[in-house]
């Protein structure tokens, strides 16, 4: 990948090297003609005393070594002959940073693999502002990474409070939300000054019915999140309905869910499963996982050929460290749950450094994504990203 | 089969019907609602398979649907 003069990509110009082109600027004059490209420019050049090794008469286009004053007098040369010129000069291209980007990570002692793979670790945003919800098993909300946030807990399952005795939703908040400076470990969290909608939707036991979730995303949305996250799944291939609607809906209120696309696959054993319900709504994001060298996870669904059955985007989600209730506090663990949570704390940044929403909010996480030499109905546009300062 | 055992279904409203408002009318036909979530137009009830065949002869809905179960998706 190319790009010249952006201040990403720091094309720079050679001293005394200059492209001049023999063609006319406006697309409208027909080109110079085959036979002056051939015989009337080299002549011109080396009556110049310019070298035409770098003259190219299928393109009419030299490079030639000169100093400017001497070009201005060559190119009032060539309109004496009705020559058109256009004199830029030469520059050095380099490869961007995308186009050798790191393909593998590894927890450090400062940020995990997942937070470096999709650059939140180099962001300068935090979320500061989004109201992210995750829709889980609960939140230990007094595990000490999370003192002084802002956060909002609500029960969905009866009998239930909304402390977190599974374990599941503190990770993927921690994920999703928790710091990135914590006081001990590696940070883990990408959005981490967003504020907190931990709404528990999925029991004691880490199942949950469509009576807990849809109330769930029914809180969220009263709650005006923008981002609503959901780990969760049911390995059928059939679309529910509710979930149409929900998504749907999710968006006409400026809201978008991201969901687990399903560890239904066993791709060692030759099976890649289907993206299961509810991430093949139309109207939800499927996320896929990869692992700490960018490589689809063994257990991560596929696409099938349903509308909405499409894998949109992948996140990390093999070997996630994150927290994790009460006095273990932090935990490893994988599954397309943890890669949601990625995917929902990078829509929280780009809510915060863009100000799009909802669809457009899809777009641009699907915009932005880095592209893997894998193939789409695995990771859909590839791994989502943080934006960086620059791309406010 | 007692009160407790009777499915449980997520009813989506037709588009521009308000879920409150709809209440009523899915009692009357034998359901008993559970959760109403405005901001989705869904409500959530109970009722047999015969209240869940009359209302989905209404003009007021869109779908009734069976309530699925789902777990957390990590390995």
């Amino acid at each position: 990948m190319f790009s010249k003069n952006s201040p990403r990509s720091a094309a720079t110009e050679v001293p005394d090297r200059f492209v001049i082109i023999f063609d006319s600027a406006d697309p409208a004059t027909p080109g110079i003609a085959a036979e002056a490209r051939e015989q009337q420019v080299p002549q011109l050049l080396t009556e110049q005393g310019y070298s035409i090794s770098e003259y190219f008469p299928m393109l009419g286009i030299a490079v030639v070594t000169s100093k400017a004053d001497q070009l201005d007098d060559f190119r009032q040369r060539c309109a004496g002959h009705q020559l058109p010129a256009e004199v830029v000069p030469e520059l050095i291209y380099r490869i961007l940073p995308d186009a050798v980007a790191k393909d593998s990570f590894s927890d450090t002692g400062q940020f995990t693999w997942g937070l470096q793979a999709v650059g939140a670790d180099l962001s300068s945003y935090t979320g500061k502002g989004i109201n992210l919800a995750v829709l889980d098993t609960g939140f230990d909300a007094n595990h000490p990474d999370f003192a002084g946030r802002n956060v909002t807990t609500k029960s969905l399952v009866d009998g239930e409070d909304a402390a977190d005795s599974h374990g599941h939703g503190t990770h993927c908040i921690g994920t999703s939300c928790g710091p990135r400076t914590p006081e001990q470990g590696p940070g883990y969290g990408v959005a981490s000054e967003a504020n907190i909608f931990a709404g528990k939707v999925l029991g004691a036991d880490g199942s949950g019915s469509d009576s807990n979730i849809l109330a769930g995303i029914n809180w969220a949305l009263e709650n005006k999140c923008q981002v609503i996250s959901m780990s969760l799944g049911a390995d059928v291939k059939t679309v529910h309905p509710p979930y149409v609607t929900a998504g749907r809906r999710a968006l006409e209120l400026g809201s978008l869910i991201v969901a687990a696309a399903g560890n239904n696959a066993q791709r060692s054993a030759g099976n890649p499963g289907f993206v299961g319900a509810p991430a093949n709504s139309p109207y939800i994001m499927a996320v896929a996982a990869v692992d700490s060298k960018l490589a689809v996870a063994d257990f991560s669904a596929q696409a099938i050929s349903t509308e909405g059955g499409e894998v949109d985007i992948a996140g990390p989600g093999v070997d996630v460290y994150s927290s994790w209730p009460g006095s273990q506090r932090y935990n490893t663990i994988s599954g397309t749950s943890m890669a949601t949570p990625h995917v929902a704390g990078l829509a929280a940044l780009l809510a915060e450094s863009t100000g799009l929403r909802a669809q457009e909010l899809w777009d641009k996480l699907v915009q932005e994504a880095r592209s893997l030499s894998l193939p789409t109905t695995d990771v859909g546009a590839g791994l989502a990203q943080a934006p960086t300062s620059a791309e406010s | 089969m007692s009160d407790s055992e009777l499915p449980v279904y997520v009813i989506t409203l037709a588009e521009g019907i308000e879920a409150t408002g709809a209440v009523s009318e899915l009692e009357s036909h034998g359901l008993q609602v559970k959760r109403v979530l405005a901001a989705l137009g869904q409500v959530i009830g109970q009722g047999s398979e015969q209240v869940a065949t009359q209302l989905r002869g209404l003009d007021s809905v869109q779908s009734v649907d069976a309530q699925r179960t789902y777990r957390a998706l990590d390995e």
